[in-house]
């Protein structure tokens, strides 16, 4: 089964999507509690890393 | 996932694991931090040992996980990745087909009548619900990074994996499958991915 995928930050601004994660989740916070939710159901799959982080370039999705 | 709470602050924290295993995270929080020798004693105590025994890990261990704060996470990753997570009540089934070389039909590039009915061969599911129901279809393929020929791909595989699209359409009553594209018929086109 083809997992769900979240995007957690926008490639081009490189920020965390403040605006959809405030739409659906009702914030950081409410994007935590979600998180904390899909943990307790064992459905965290990964996440990854594409394009350039905080810090610059980190490593390539994959 | 947990959260602590030291001096009456919270912490949230996520524990991570990178199997790939070349690359590590260095700031806040990781295995050599100022935060770690600082407030490691108290993730033991307020997190890990209220973990089942076999769920219990060492801080320090050489096992590729690390730990990292919320906030730093969400500034440095670009994508979540979550199972499925479906009621108990609903029901799977799995069909195995394939796209080969006479039924890659694609999409209709122009509306005649031989590229229309060339959509037709493309691989087709009959699906009849016997009421009104709600319905989840995903279309996967095998991931690129296995290896074909013990030669491994790299990202983004574009060499073992294909654009596809799934598209949905409502045939008569009595059909067992669409003989051409009938837009008409259509009621659902997925993004080509």
């Amino acid at each position: 089964m083809q997992p769900e995928k979240i995007f957690i930050r926008d490639e081009k601004s490189g920020v965390f999507p403040h605006k959809m994660v405030a739409m659906n989740y009702g914030g950081a916070d409410g994007f935590w509690q979600f998180l904390l939710q899909r943990d307790n159901d064992s459905c965290l799959l990964g996440c990854s890393i594409k394009g350039y982080g905080k810090e610059g370039q980190l490593l390539l999705e994959g | 996932m947990f959260e602590i709470t030291i001096g009456g602050e919270l912490f949230k924290l996520l524990r991570l694991r990178n199997p790939w295993g070349n690359t590590e995270w260095l700031g806040a929080w990781s295995g050599d931090s100022p935060e770690m020798k600082k407030h490691g004693a108290a993730i033991i105590k307020q997190y890990v040992s209220k973990l089942p025994p076999d769920e219990q890990f060492s801080l320090d261990a050489d096992d590729g996980t690390f730990l990292m704060l919320y906030d730093d996470w969400r500034d440095n990753f670009s994508t979540l990745f979550l199972n499925l997570d479906f009621p108990e009540d609903w029901t799977g089934v799995r069909f195995k087909s394939e796209w080969n070389k006479s039924n890659s039909a694609g999409l209709p590039t122009k509306y005649t009548k031989e590229i229309l009915d060339n959509y037709g061969k493309n691989p087709q599911f009959l699906i009849k619900p016997a009421y009104d129901t709600e319905i989840m279809l995903s279309l996967t393929q095998l991931g690129g990074r296995l290896p074909v020929d013990a030669k491994y791909s790299v990202y983004p595989f574009s060499e073992q994996l294909h654009y596809a699209a799934v598209g949905i359409f409502e045939v008569n009553n009595g059909d067992t499958h669409l003989s051409s594209f009938d837009k008409n018929k259509l009621t659902f086109m997925s993004p080509i991915k």
